[in-house]
Parts: structure tokens; sequence; C-alpha cells
């Protein structure tokens, strides 16, 4: 890749380590698991209606906005507590490789999202198989 | 949290431990629920819940925020006074993946509260929605409005 000859190994490292710094207190939290066939990311999104979530997908970041929904104010006499945050949020995530769009899958259930990223085709690892030719054989 | 305090005895050379303030959390993060219900048979962990609650005209409305709890693994009860509420979570592991990241623990959630007041158990509505619990508290009748008059005496 042009870019990995241009800016070294990783040209997101420093932006991934401060995005990591950054992101600590960041809403919403995510978990990332991985296999060698892609990334699947859950967040915590109560309150959060799937019509209200964005999601944003570009190589190989992933960027989650929306509203936490308020609820219509009924005739409210008063707060006893009043812990729950709400309003808007973005978030972008980095992931480990380059994920095909096209086949992302996101379900937001109770309140939890789970998005489903395959690995794009052309960025999987190959095998490269080696012919081993006649003459080379060993002494 | 309307839940009374344990107070814990001291062993010696122990350092009396700060009181942290759980009912007004200022981080975004989850909050670990303290064990002083008694030790539990399974391990797992155990959250407490960000809550809203507020009176309104007919009673008390609390508003939960529970992410990954199905209505099937909620319960509700309200003995006594003390309403509880226990939201049940599953393991978010998939299958086939190891965990990369990890920015929240999940476990189970749980809060109790003592209310002030009569209220009416079978009035209770339940609803969940996006991960979000809402419980409608209505007072009961006999305690909802029962104006004493005070007469004076002249």
């Amino acid at each position: 890749m042009i870019a990995r000859m241009l800016f070294g190994a990783d040209p997101f490292r420093n932006i991934r380590r401060l995005q990591d710094e950054v992101s600590r207190q960041e809403f919403p939290a995510v978990n990332i698991f991985v296999n060698q066939d892609g990334v699947i990311i859950t967040a915590e999104l109560p309150a959060v209606r799937s019509e209200d979530l964005d999601i944003l997908i570009h190589r190989d970041s992933v960027t989650l906005s929306g509203e936490r929904q308020t609820e219509t104010e009924e005739a409210r006499r008063g707060y006893h507590r009043r812990e729950r945050r709400r309003g808007r949020f973005v978030r972008t995530v980095s992931l480990p490789f380059v994920v095909d769009p096209n086949k992302v899958e996101a379900d937001l259930v109770n309140g939890v999202l789970t998005l489903d990223l395959p690995r794009a085709e052309e960025d999987k690892p190959r095998r490269i198989h080696v012919k081993a030719s006649k003459e080379a054989g060993h002494g | 949290m309307a839940k009374p305090e344990t107070t814990r005895a001291g062993t010696k050379g122990s350092r009396q431990s700060q009181a942290t303030p759980t009912s007004q959390p200022e981080l975004e993060g989850k909050l670990s629920a303290e064990q002083d219900a008694g030790e539990r048979t399974h391990e797992r962990l155990v959250f407490v819940p960000w809550v809203d609650i507020y009176e309104t005209e007919t009673g008390l409305v609390v508003v939960a925020d529970l992410p990954g709890v199905s209505p099937e693994g909620l319960e509700v009860t309200l003995e006594k006074r003390v309403l509880s509420i226990y939201g049940r979570v599953e393991e978010d592991t998939p299958e086939g993946y190891s965990q990369a990241y990890r920015e929240y623990e999940v476990g189970d959630f749980e809060r109790q509260f003592t209310l002030s007041g009569d209220f009416d158990i079978n009035g209770i509505e339940a609803n969940m929605k996006d991960g979000v619990l809402h419980l409608a508290i209505p007072r009961a009748p006999e305690a909802a409005a029962k104006r004493i008059e005070v007469r004076s005496v002249s």
C-alpha cells in the first residue's frame, strides 16, 4: 500500500494513541472482539432508538453518533434522582483492518449495539505457495 | 441510594474508609454494586444502574438504564416499602471471537430503594424499551389525599 510506504508501518498509530488517551470517558464505551474474518463491536446505548443512531464506516474506522432520547415531559413535580445522561454523542473507533462496508451488520437490541464488521476480502492476508524447482534440491 | 449504609467493623490498624457518595455519581462509567445484600451464590459482576426518579400527579416514576436486560430477564419487586430492581445480562463475547479491547464490563444490574409513603403494589406499571426500564408507581388511594383540618381553638 502506498500509504504504508509513505508513512511507515502504521500511519494511524499516533492518532490511535491520542484517541486512546482521550476516549476513556467517552460515550459510548465499546468492547471489541476479533477473529481472522472480522471484528465485532458492542456498545451499551440505553435510550437510543435505532432511528436515532447513525453508523458511518470509512475504511478502518467506525463512527457512532446519535442521541439519547429524552422522554416526553409529563407533569413532573420534581426529581428525587437525576443521574441518567442525555443528549448527543459522537464516537470514532479505529479498527485493526479495513472492513467491507457492504457486509456490515448492525443490531440494536435491549439498548446494546452489536456491530458485525467483516474484514475486506482484499485486506485479508494471503498464503503464497512456494513452488519448489527441481534443480534447487538440497545438497 | 436509599439502601442503608453498612457499617463495617474496622480491623486493628485499619484506617477509616472514606464514604464514597453513591447517590450522585459523576462518572460516565458503570458503578459496581456493593455486596451488602449478602453473598451471592454465583460469580457475577453486579452494577448499580443510573436512574431518574420523579414525582407525578398520581405517584412516582422510576426510569433506569438497563442495557442488555431483556423484559424476561427483569425482576421488579416491592416488599413492604422496599422496591428492588434486578436485571440479568448475558455475557457478551461472541462465539468464535476473542476479546481485543474492553472498555466496559458486563454484569447484572441491581438497585433497591426505600419508598416513602404508601404505594399501590398492584397498580405498578413496568415498561422495558431500548434497554430502559420505566416504572410508574401510583400512590395508594387512601394515601393520595387525606387532608386534616386543623381547627383553631379560640
